[in-house]
């Protein structure tokens, strides 16, 4: 009965635990093979040499144990935040402040065996864990017991709890970084990774070296229930931080479900839009386009026959203009199939109109006639807002367009010579409900692109699109 | 048997569009040296009349329900009647233009390219082997 609900219990606990990524298998090469046996060597003769024996074996067993659930409860990383969320250390600093070189051992071993437990790290890593635990626990008790000892005070006493925690922190992360860069073959410089390693660790280990000489202090006045009751919070507040952490973990689960429903929404919005531009080109193509050059070339009969009226050629003329436009009018809303027809053919039909107004057009598309389908319609779809904005804002002279297909990134650059405008035009421009670069910005984003816009007044606009493609 | 001046260059119309089909003949019937010899409203009528009438040119359009302008005029020239085919149509992009001239169409123009310029066309491709593009 005890037992199921133990499993119960573990059960729970497992399911509030974050996930873990499996550990990488180590390469065990002769030169990570004897600096960990070194680790190991040191550590053994140290442990021998400075062994005392512990009367109150009960707490350390306790100790042990809260230093095991501590440790198999932490919280690795959440939201991608990499930081140990556990108060292990006080708990490593406690039992071998009070217990000596044994309660150090103990609290390695607690550690190494939940860390071996929860993550599974293999021999080696457990190995080395647990010799570098137990370096850095018998060093911060030799600092402690012997700092303390040469002149008893509250300020030595201040000081040896302070070079005890920052020792702790030093020796741990110090082999740390060594081993990393042996294991890593030198990728990882051990330097670099203790210098990143220390402030995130070092003040927290100090101050939990003046908590853990309260641990002390309750020990020598109330035995093992003075004890026990620096580790309750201990405790208490690793289930604080895994139910913490579990809420940032559904958090950031909701968060990045929103954003995928919003990137579909927007998907939608303009696969929506673009069918509706279709319906609406391919209705202007079969109705109005037929009729108005049907009747441009009735007119225009009427016009050369004997009876000719001048009138008639006239009109003929402006209907054939406004097939003309039409035609234009169904490129800009409908653009053709640009799978098929290429981007650069699609580009060259849109700068048409910009050439009949007069303005310079250069186009170099050459190198990024078909992009992936997908990205196809919103590069065309920023090119035409571009040249939109310049025919009717800019009063340029000139227009350059580019479109380049490199090493996995399509880059579009519209330029113009125009008047070019300030910030506060702009959003002057937005608050009147020009939102067209706006809605676009958001499809470029939702497509991991960028769009940029630079300008000032009377130096030109250059607008820049940025997507994987 | 049909009644075939040999000065005169007959013309098939290929268009779905009723205004279409009445613009260009009113257009073409003017003109002397073409005559308008039958109007077809889809690809397959198209090629029923080439059958019937033997044009020496078809305007075609490409967008037409069922049969459209392209698959015609590649079945045009698998019939070898002779007729040859000037495209007439509201498209542009380089792709349809590519798409006419490889199914074998001899001239391309729009739909909003001057009377004179589908005259031009049409006595040109009546002529001559190979024509320039007309747009």
């Amino acid at each position: 009965m005890e037992s199921r609900r133990l499993a119960a219990l573990s059960h729970r606990v497992r399911e509030l635990l974050p996930p873990e990524n499996p550990a990488a298998p180590v390469s065990l090469s002769p030169q990570l093979g004897a600096f960990i046996g070194a680790v190991v060597i040191v550590g053994t003769v140290s442990g021998l040499m400075s062994f005392q024996p512990v009367n109150d074996l009960g707490t350390l067993v306790l100790g042990g144990f809260v230093m095991f659930v501590a440790s198999y409860c932490s919280v690795r990383s959440t939201g991608g935040v990499d930081v140990l969320w556990t108060a292990g250390v006080f708990v490593h600093l406690a039992l071998s402040f009070t217990f000596g070189p044994l309660g150090a051992l103990v609290a390695a071993v607690a550690q190494a065996a939940a860390v071996g437990a929860r993550v599974r790290p293999g021999a080696v890593r457990t190995v080395f864990n647990l010799a570098d635990l137990f370096l850095a626990d018998l060093a911060a008790w030799f600092a402690f017991s012997n700092v303390a000892r040469i002149h008893p005070s509250v300020v030595m006493t201040v000081l040896a709890t302070t070079l005890a925690g920052a020792l702790h922190c030093l020796i741990n992360l110090g082999l740390l970084a060594v081993v990393m860069q042996i294991a890593s073959k030198g990728k990882v410089s051990a330097r670099t990774a203790f210098i990143a390693a220390v402030p995130a660790s070092i003040l927290y280990n100090v101050g939990y070296g003046w908590a853990a000489y309260g641990a002390v202090l309750l020990h020598q006045i109330a035995g093992a229930a003075g004890f026990t009751t620096t580790l309750l919070p201990v405790i208490l507040l690793q289930g604080f931080l895994l139910l913490l952490a579990k809420r940032i973990r559904s958090q950031e689960e909701e968060r990045a479900s929103h954003t995928k429903e919003r990137e579909a929404l927007l998907q939608q919005a303009i696969d929506a839009s673009d069918a509706e531009r279709k319906r609406i080109a391919s209705d202007l193509h079969d109705g109005v386009v037929q009729t108005l050059a049907g009747l441009a070339f009735s007119l225009a009969a009427r016009g050369s026959a004997t009876t000719a009226d001048p009138l008639m050629l006239e009109a003929a003329g402006t209907l054939r203009s406004s097939v003309t436009d039409l035609r234009t009018l169904m490129i800009e809303i409908a653009p053709p199939d640009l799978a098929v027809s290429g981007v650069d053919s699609a580009l060259r039909k849109l700068l048409e109109p910009l050439r009949a107004k007069g303005i310079e057009v250069e186009l170099d598309a050459a190198s990024a006639t078909h992009l992936p389908a997908d990205k196809t319609s919103l590069v065309f779809r920023v090119a035409q807002e571009a040249i939109r904005n310049v025919v009717n804002h800019s009063q340029a002279t000139k227009v350059i367009t580019t479109l380049r297909h490199v090493d996995g990134t399509c880059t579009l650059r519209v330029e113009d010579n125009g008047k070019g405008f300030s910030s506060a035009d702009r959003s002057r421009r937005r608050q009147e409900g020009h939102v067209g670069l706006s809605l676009l910005n958001n499809a470029v984003e939702a497509s991991s692109g960028r769009l940029s816009l630079e300008s000032e007044p009377g130096r030109g606009t250059s607008l820049m699109l940025e997507l994987p493609c | 048997m049909l009644e075939t001046d040999p000065g005169v260059i007959r013309v098939l119309i290929a268009d779905d569009h009723p205004l279409m089909r009445k613009g260009l003949a009113d257009i073409l019937d003017g003109i002397d040296d073409i005559q308008v010899v039958g109007a077809a409203e889809d690809g397959a009528a198209a090629l029923a009349l080439t059958h019937a009438v033997r044009p020496d040119i078809v305007l075609m359009d490409i967008s037409m329900p069922g049969m459209d302008g392209i698959e015609a005029t590649q079945k045009l020239v698998e019939m070898d009647t002779g007729a040859r085919v000037v495209m007439l149509t509201s498209y542009s992009e380089q792709e349809k233009i590519t798409q006419a001239l490889a199914a074998g169409a001899v001239s391309y123009l729009t739909k909003d390219a001057p009377p004179e310029a589908v005259i031009r066309a049409i006595r040109s491709a009546a002529t001559s082997a190979e024509l320039p593009r007309e747009d």
